[in-house]
C-alpha cells in the first residue's frame, strides 16, 4: 500500500529540482532552489528582473549545468546539460527571443527542430502535423509563410508548435511569454495554457506579471535575488499582496528618506513635458498624457516594471525620439536640432545599455571622454591630448569612481568599468539636466554607494536629475519626487516621505487604481 | 551558328557551372570561398595528371575532385577554425594555388590525353537543334545536368538542406537544436571544393584535353560572382554559367570568322557581360543574402 502510494506520488511529478545552485564568479544567481512540476499543472515562477528566473530555467533546460543540486525525473537524478539531453527527457522551452530563422518558412523551421524521419523532409506529413497541433490548441500559423513575415505573436505560436511537435515533450518552459503579446493575445495564450494543462503537460511559466499568475497558476514560486522568498499552491490560496511583497522584497515598511533641506521647497522648473504622448518603434502608444517637471537641484525617481516606457521616455528627454504630441520645453524653450540641441541646452544622458549604445569598443577611455564630456582642445590641426589627459586625471568625479586607466581600450573593460566610464563622462560635463538609467546596474555595493553620493552632490550643486531605477530602495533613498510608469501612464509625482515602497509597488503593477 | 554558340555555351560553361554549384553550397552555409578558383586549378591539374598516368578519366575526375577538396580544406581550416577573414583568405589561396599548380604542372604542359569526349546520346541527339545543343556532350557534362535538380532537391526538400540554409542564416538556432554549425560549414566548404575540382577536371580533361598553367583564367572567381548574381539559387546559377559560356563561345566564333576585332577585346567580353549582369541583378536582390554572409560582407563577422 505504502509503496503504491509512493509510486503514485512520484509519478505525478514530472520534474523535481532539488537544491539547485548556480554561481557566476562571485555572483550567486540561484541559491538552493527546490521546485516541482506536476503532471497537468501550471507552476509559475515570479520575480523582478534579475531575480534569477532565467538562470533557473536555463538550468532546467540544460543550457547551464547547476553547480550544486539535482534534477529528478522518473524517479532518478538526471543530467540535462546540454539542451539536447533535456529535450530527449521531454523538456521543451519557448524562449523570449525566439529561436527561429527568419529567412526560412514555418515548415522549414519546424523541420529543423523535429529531427525524426531520415534525411528527406516529409513535407506533407509535417504540414499536416503542424495544422493538427495548431487546430488543437488554437495556435494558428501558416506552414508556408516565411518567419520574417510573422508578427511576434505568430512567432511565439510557431515556437510553441515546435515544442509540441518534438516527440515526448511533457514539460514546457515559457520564458516571459506574454511580454510580446497584445492584450487580446494574452487571453488566447492563457486559454491555450489551460488546454495544455488538461492534456497533462507540466508547465513552467516565468513571468513578472502577477495577474497572469493569479489567473492560471496552480503553484507559485517567487524568486528574489536568486532565492526563493515564497512558495504556495492554489489550494493554500494565492494572495496577490503576499506575492507582491515577496517579489519586491519589502523588508521594512519605513523607507529611508534622503537627508535634504529642500524637500518642502518648490525649486525652479528646468524641464517640462506637457501632455506628451510617446509612440514606440512599432507605432504603438507607449505613454500618454505625460505631465513631468524636472526641477533645479532635485532628483526625480522613475519607478516601473521594466518595459513600461522607461527607454522611450529617456530617449525623448535627450532628443533621440520625438514626442508624437504635446510639448517639451527646457528653460521655457522648445529644443530643436536633435541630441545636439539637447546637449547644448545642458542635458546629459546615460543610456540603459551603455555597452551597446555609448561605447566604441576600439577606443580608449580618453578618446571616449573627448567624444562627449571633456572639450576637444585643439592644438594646430590636431588635439592637445596632454591637456585633455590632465583634465581627466584632475577630475574628482573620475577619481571618486575609480575610473580605469585612461589608455585602456573600452573592449577590455568589464561591464562595471564601462558603467564607471559612462558615468564619469556624464558627470564631468556638469550638466544642468542629467537623464540617467540604472546607474548601479552591474556595480558592487561600494561603487553603487559612491555613485549615489555623487548624484546627491550633483543635485545639491543645482543639477536636475531624472533617475530610472529597478531598485525601489535606491529610488527612495535618492529621490525628492517619485513618478511611476504603469499602464501607459506616468503617475505622480509622489513625495517619498508621504508614500512607501508598498504603495509604489502596487502602482507599478496595477496602475492608478491601487 | 546559333547551334554552335549554344553548344559551345554548355561545353565551356559546364566547368563554371559545376564550380558555381559548389560555391552555392558553401555560401548557403555562410562561407564565401574565393579560393574556388584555386580549387578549380587544383582539380584541373590533378585530374589531368591522373588521367595521364592511368589513362582513366573517371579516376582523373575523382582525383581532381579530391584536389579541389583539399585546397578548399585550407580555406575551411583558416576561416572556420582560425577565424581568419574569409575574403582575404580566399584571395590568398587563389594565388597560392596558381603558383603551386604552375610548379607541379610544368611536366604536363606537353602531355596528350584522350580524356572525355562528346558522346552523342542515341535518338535524343537526333532531335533537330535541341539534340545537337543538349545531347552531344562529354559524360561530365551529362552528370552536371543531373546535379542541378539534385542540388535543388537537397537544398529545398531535404533536412540536410534546411540545416544548411539555417547555418547560413542563424547559427545560434542550430546550436539551440543541438547541431554544430561549424561542422555543417566544414562539410559545405569541402563539398564546394570537390565540385569546383570536378569543374576543373571538365576543363582540362573533357574540354581542352590539355594542361596549361593558370588555365582556369578567373572562371572560379566568375563562379563566385555568379552565385551572388543568382541570389543563391541553383537554377539561376546554372543559367548564369551558361551565359558566361555563351559569351566565350561567341568570342571563339567571332575569332574564327576572322572579323577584325582585337582578340584581347574579345577575351574581355565574357567577363564584361558577367559584370553587367551582376550590376543589373545585384541591385535588386541584396535582401536575399544569407545573414551570415552579409556579416562577412559588412565586416562584422566573428569568423
Amino acid at each position: 500500500m505504502i509503496e503504491e502510494a509512493v509510486q503514485h506520488r512520484s509519478t505525478s511529478y514530472l520534474l523535481q529540482a532539488k537544491g539547485l545552485t548556480k554561481r557566476f564568479g562571485a555572483l550567486v544567481a540561484n541559491k538552493d532552489i527546490d521546485l516541482d512540476v506536476e503532471r497537468g499543472s501550471i507552476h509559475a515562477v515570479l520575480g523582478e528582473n534579475g531575480a534569477g528566473k532565467s538562470t533557473l530555467m536555463k538550468m532546467l533546460y540544460g543550457v547551464y549545468e547547476p553547480d550544486e543540486g539535482e534534477v529528478w525525473m522518473d524517479g532518478e537524478a538526471v543530467s540535462l546539460h546540454p539542451p539536447v539531453k533535456a529535450r530527449a527527457k521531454g523538456i521543451g522551452m519557448v524562449f523570449q527571443d525566439f529561436r527561429l530563422v527568419p529567412a526560412l518558412t514555418v515548415l522549414d523551421n519546424v523541420a529543423l527542430a523535429v529531427s525524426e524521419g531520415g534525411w528527406r523532409l516529409k513535407r506533407k506529413q509535417l504540414r499536416e502535423r503542424i495544422l493538427q497541433v495548431s487546430a488543437k490548441y488554437g495556435l494558428s500559423v501558416n506552414p508556408d509563410a516565411y518567419v520574417w513575415q510573422l508578427d511576434l505573436g505568430q512567432r511565439q505560436r510557431l515556437e510553441i508548435v515546435k515544442v509540441l511537435l518534438v516527440p515526448g515533450t511533457r514539460v514546457i518552459i515559457f520564458d516571459e511569454p506574454t511580454s510580446v503579446l497584445v492584450p487580446q493575445e494574452v487571453e488566447a495564450f492563457l486559454n491555450m495554457l489551460d488546454l495544455l494543462r488538461k492534456d497533462q503537460y507540466g508547465i513552467l511559466l516565468i513571468t513578472h506579471k502577477i495577474n497572469e499568475v493569479l489567473a492560471c497558476a496552480d503553484q507559485v514560486t517567487v524568486l528574489r535575488s536568486g532565492q526563493i522568498t515564497f512558495q504556495a499552491s492554489r489550494e493554500d490560496g494565492l494572495d496577490g499582496d503576499a506575492l507582491i511583497k515577496a517579489m519586491m522584497g519589502v523588508k521594512t515598511l519605513k523607507p529611508v528618506i534622503k537627508q535634504s533641506a529642500l524637500v518642502e521647497k518648490e525649486p525652479a522648473a528646468v524641464l517640462q513635458v506637457d501632455n506628451g504622448t510617446i509612440t514606440g518603434n512599432h507605432g504603438e502608444t507607449v505613454l500618454q498624457h505625460i505631465q513631468l517637471t524636472l526641477r533645479q537641484g532635485e532628483i526625480t525617481g522613475v519607478a516601473g516594471i521594466s518595459g513600461s516606457g522607461q527607454r522611450e521616455l529617456a530617449e525623448v528627454l535627450f532628443g533621440l525620439r520625438q514626442l508624437s504630441s504635446g510639448s517639451l520645453t527646457i528653460g521655457g524653450q522648445e529644443i530643436k536640432g536633435g541630441t545636439r540641441g539637447f546637449m547644448e541646452a545642458g542635458v546629459s544622458f546615460v543610456s540603459e545599455d551603455p555597452l551597446k549604445e555609448s561605447v566604441i569598443p576600439g577606443f580608449t577611455i580618453l578618446e571616449h571622454m573627448v567624444l562627449d564630456g571633456i572639450p576637444m582642445q585643439a592644438k594646430g590641426t590636431g588635439m592637445d591630448w596632454k591637456t585633455i589627459r590632465a583634465a581627466l586625471e584632475s577630475s574628482e568625479d573620475a577619481r571618486a569612481l575609480a575610473l580605469a586607466d585612461a589608455d585602456r581600450r573600452a573592449d577590455t573593460l568589464s561591464g562595471g568599468n564601462v558603467q564607471r566610464m559612462v558615468l564619469s563622462r556624464a558627470l564631468i560635463r556638469r550638466p544642468k539636466i542629467l537623464i540617467i538609467s540604472y546607474p548601479s546596474r552591474g556595480l558592487d555595493i561600494g561603487t553603487t554607494h559612491t555613485i549615489q553620493q555623487q548624484l546627491i552632490t550633483l543635485a545639491e550643486q543645482g543639477t536636475a536629475i531624472l533617475l530610472f531605477s529597478e531598485d525601489l530602495d535606491e529610488l527612495f533613498k535618492l529621490s525628492d519626487r517619485l513618478v511611476v510608469l504603469s499602464g501607459k501612464k506616468l503617475l505622480g509625482p509622489y513625495r517619498p516621505s508621504e508614500t512607501d515602497t508598498t504603495e509604489i509597488g502596487f502602482r507599478m503593477l496595477k496602475g492608478e487604481s491601487a | 551558328m546559333i547551334t554552335d554558340i549554344l553548344t559551345g555555351a554548355i561545353r565551356s560553361g559546364t566547368s563554371v557551372m559545376l564550380a558555381s554549384q559548389g560555391e552555392l553550397i558553401s555560401e548557403r552555409a555562410g562561407v564565401i570561398n574565393l579560393g574556388t578558383e584555386g580549387s578549380m586549378l587544383g582539380g584541373a591539374l590533378g585530374g589531368f595528371a591522373v588521367t595521364v598516368w592511368t589513362g582513366n578519366p573517371w579516376l582523373g575526375t575523382l582525383a581532381g575532385g579530391l584536389c579541389g577538396l583539399l585546397i578548399s580544406a585550407i580555406h575551411a581550416f583558416l576561416v572556420l577554425t582560425c577565424h581568419a577573414n574569409q575574403l582575404a583568405t580566399g584571395l590568398t589561396i587563389m594565388f597560392f594555388a596558381m603558383g603551386v599548380t604552375s610548379f607541379f604542372g610544368r611536366g604536363f604542359v606537353s602531355e596528350q590525353i584522350v580524356g572525355f569526349n562528346p558522346v552523342a546520346i542515341p535518338y535524343l541527339s537526333e532531335i533537330p537543334f535541341v539534340g545537337q545543343v543538349l545531347f552531344n556532350h562529354d559524360p561530365l557534362t551529362y552528370l552536371s545536368f543531373l546535379l542541378v535538380p539534385l542540388l535543388w532537391f537537397v537544398l529545398f526538400r531535404s533536412r540536410i538542406g534546411v540545416i544548411l540554409r539555417a547555418t547560413g542564416e542563424r547559427e545560434e538556432v542550430l546550436f539551440a537544436n543541438g547541431i554544430n554549425p561549424k561542422l555543417v560549414r566544414y562539410a559545405a566548404v569541402l563539398a564546394g571544393g570537390f565540385l569546383a575540382g570536378v569543374g576543373g577536371v571538365q576543363l582540362s580533361v573533357a574540354f581542352t584535353h590539355s594542361w596549361v598553367e593558370n588555365m582556369v583564367q578567373g572562371r572560379g572567381v566568375v563562379a563566385v560572382a555568379l552565385v551572388i548574381f543568382a541570389s543563391w539559387k541553383p537554377i539561376r546559377a546554372m543559367i548564369g554559367a551558361y551565359l558566361f559560356g555563351a559569351a566565350q563561345a561567341l568570342q571563339l566564333t567571332v575569332q574564327q570568322a576572322g572579323l577584325p576585332i582585337s582578340p584581347f577585346f574579345l577575351f574581355m567580353v565574357p567577363y564584361l557581360l558577367t559584370l553587367a549582369a551582376l550590376y543589373i541583378v545585384e541591385r535588386r536582390q541584396r535582401s536575399q543574402t544569407p545573414e551570415a554572409l552579409s556579416r562577412v560582407f559588412t565586416g562584422t563577422s566573428s569568423g
